[in-house]
């Protein structure tokens, strides 16, 4: 038989690829690292088993590449393309997968997921990695290889179900426990209403005997005094207004105190300043402005040789002060030539007769030029006589319109005075008025105490109503408490809580005897594909004449893999070197393939069945190849190596 | 409520899947219905 393999935009290649494979052969597809070698096992293990449901093969299918991880992209399609397709066929089967780079697979024939637990002997398998880490508990093996993993899906919807309703179940104990609780209030608050009805039936009873009709008096009086409070109301909104006017017409009179004041001090300044005109124009008058023009020209006549005087000083006493400082003892005539003797005693005390002639002079010439300038200053101020008649005029009219200002402020003042005087009157009258109104209120009052006996039956009927509703409200409250436990939620489904108690047990009871029977099942197909599991094991050991190992089982009692060595020694997984291991997960393989997946022709492996030693490795390859032929089977193993490209042998 | 209707019923079904195949969903559907058809009659 062969089969073709058809590739397209998978793994690193872009475009078109095929493949062909026999039959009754071990192909042997050699290579590099990314040859494309493994891409060929891959894609023949999408073909055959997809779709992929349990939870534990999609892990498997994640960790050989051929299911992409949550929110990745599908590692089997090349980067650059957005889809890639696989077409396998063989001896008349033909399978399209179509794979989205998104993580969608399309294909035309159902594959079965258990492939790749059965016919993958792959270093990452889950049987090679529980046989690394020593791990010897075999139980889900034979779960998930026969119908025990279903039921065990089965089961564990059963125990998810059980799980929910026993959770409402003890919703509804916590439910009617408080309901309970809630209802015994409420009892309580019923027991505490009874005496309070029992007292206000006999408030009422006495109330009616009383025949209010027959005190007239005391509405009359209740509308005098309300009549009354009405007038205290309006007497106090009057003396309000009365008081806030009072308060403002003081203000506005201390304001126009104020402004008479200022006026006055106004016109005291401005007659202190026309009076100082006045006296100066008095003053100015009395000039003889011809008389002053001649005693100046006296005074300047006076003046001018006493300044003559001066200079003529001045100049002898230059003349002594040089001979004196020439430090000569005698002086010759220019004109004359007669010689004359200096004497510098006479000179010093002529220089000093001098200085104070010029000193006196100074002085009176000092003198006459002041009486100069004073007489020439009163000419100037003469001049300015109508200036100050003018000032003197614009000053009076300032203080006559200040006192006809000072007059109407006052007029003012005294209106405001009387007007404060009226309100004043007005507020005295307004609160005797409410003396009188409060002392009548108090009578009133007085006078109606005589009837509080018909109040008290008033408000103590009021009183106990109160009291009444009160634990009413207390008990409505409680009632609302319990209408609100209506019924809880058991998937989804509203029950009424006391139709849930009678139902919740039945149902569980019903859910735990289903979920007996699939534990009976599972239990039986557990054993059932335990056994044949071990009978494959066997086979294939017989077939392969494995020299070290005795017997190699999963324990039907524990579900525990058991290897025993020549010589009937058990041996615990973990202390099995690595090629053993290897060894022991080829057997499994094979017998897994043989007891849970015959009808599918094709076995594929990687290079991990070539790594025993070369005596078992020729062992698992004659016995692969016995089995190729013998049931026309399609073994496809990949195996690296240093070569170009990739290349297929056939054994 | 049917008293033991629920276990008859769905265990016939789960005999039926070992012969016939399993479907997951599908039996969780058909149990949740059930379960639901009893607690919803129980509200009439």
């Amino acid at each position: 038989m062969r089969a073709t393999l058809k590739l397209k935009n998978i793994g690193s290649h872009k475009g078109d690829r095929e493949y062909e494979i026999e039959s009754g052969k071990i192909t042997i597809f050699e290579g590099p690292n990314s040859a494309g070698k493994s891409t060929i096992i891959k894609s023949i293990a999408v073909a055959l088993s997809h779709p992929i449901a349990s939870q534990n093969l999609v892990s498997e299918g994640i960790k050989f590449g051929i299911m992409p991880m949550k929110g990745k992209e599908h590692p089997l399609v090349n980067i650059f393309e957005d889809k890639g397709s696989i077409d396998l066929s063989f001896g008349g089967e033909e399978i399209t997968v179509d794979i989205m780079k998104s993580g969608e697979i399309i294909s035309t024939k159902r594959g079965n997921e258990k492939f790749l637990y059965s016919s993958t002997l792959l270093k990452n398998s889950k049987i090679q990695e529980a046989l690394a880490s020593g791990n010897d508990d075999f139980a889900w093996i034979v779960s998930e290889m026969s119908m025990a993993g279903k039921l065990l899906e089965y089961k564990e919807i059963v125990g998810s179900h059980i799980r929910s309703i026993s959770a409402a179940r003890a919703q509804v104990s916590d439910i009617s426990s408080k309901i309970k609780s809630i209802l015994e209030e409420i009892q309580a608050l019923k027991e505490k209403k009874i005496p309070l009805l029992g007292e206000l039936e006999a408030v009422r009873t006495q109330k009616e005997n009383v025949d209010i009709s027959d005190y007239p008096e005391i509405e009359t009086l209740n509308n005098e005094k309300q009549g009354i409070q009405q007038l205290i109301r309006n007497e106090k909104t009057q003396i309000d207004t009365n008081e806030k006017k009072k308060r403002d017409i003081e203000t506005n009179a201390l304001k126009l105190t104020l402004l008479v004041k200022d006026n006055k001090r106004n016109i005291e300044e401005n007659i202190k300043q026309a009076k100082e005109i006045d006296d100066k124009l008095h003053q100015l008058k009395g000039i003889e402005i011809d008389k002053l023009h001649s005693e100046i020209t006296a005074l300047q006549e006076k003046i001018q040789p006493l300044k003559e005087q001066r200079v003529e000083h001045s100049v002898y006493r230059d003349l002594f002060s040089t001979i004196f400082n020439a430090r000569l003892n005698s002086i010759s005539c220019p004109i004359c030539e007669s010689k004359f003797e200096i004497n510098k005693v006479k000179i010093e005390k002529k220089l000093k007769e001098l200085d104070n002639r010029i000193d006196v002079l100074i002085k009176k010439i000092r003198e006459i030029e002041i009486e100069i300038s004073n007489k020439k200053k009163d000419i100037g101020e003469y001049g300015k006589i109508s200036d100050f008649e003018k000032q003197l005029t614009k000053i009076k009219d300032t203080i006559k319109t200040t006192q006809q200002s000072i007059n109407k402020t006052q007029r003012d003042a005294d209106n405001l005075n009387s007007e404060l005087a009226n309100i004043n009157d007005n507020l005295v009258a307004s609160q005797s008025t409410l003396k009188q109104h409060l002392s009548r209120v108090e009578e009133i009052e007085e006078e109606l105490k005589q009837y509080d006996f018909l109040k008290d039956f008033i408000e103590k009927e009021r009183d106990l109503s109160e009291k009444i509703q009160d634990l009413d409200q207390s008990i409505a409250q409680r009632q609302g408490k319990i209408s609100m436990f209506d019924g809880i939620d058991v998937l989804g489904i509203k029950v009424p809580v006391e139709r849930a108690k009678e139902i919740i047990p039945g149902l569980l009871d019903e859910l735990d005897r289903i979920d007996v029977f699939l534990s009976e099942r599972i239990s039986e197909q557990q054993v059932g594909a335990g056994r044949k599991f071990n009978d494959n094991i066997k086979l294939v050991m017989k077939e392969l004449s494995l020299d070290d190992f005795e017997d190699i089982f999963i324990d039907l009692s524990d579900w525990r893999l058991r290897v025993i060595r020549k010589g009937g020694m058990s041996q615990p997984l973990g202390a099995l070197g690595g090629a053993e291991r290897a060894i022991i997960g080829g057997v499994l393989q094979i017998s897994c393939k043989q007891t849970y997946l015959k009808g599918v022709p094709f076995f594929i492996g990687d290079d991990v069945i070539l790594e025993f030693d070369s005596k078992t490795t020729e062992k698992f390859q004659k016995y692969l190849k016995r089995l190729a032929i013998e049931e026309d089977l399609f073994v496809v193993i990949t195996k690296i190596s240093q070569i170009d490209g990739l290349r297929k042998t056939e054994i | 409520m049917k008293k033991n209707s629920l276990a008859k019923q769905i265990i016939e079904s789960i005999q039926e899947d070992i012969k016939k195949g399993f479907d997951t969903n599908r039996f969780k559907v058909t149990l949740a219905s059930m379960i639901k058809e009893i607690l919803g009659e129980s509200q009439e």
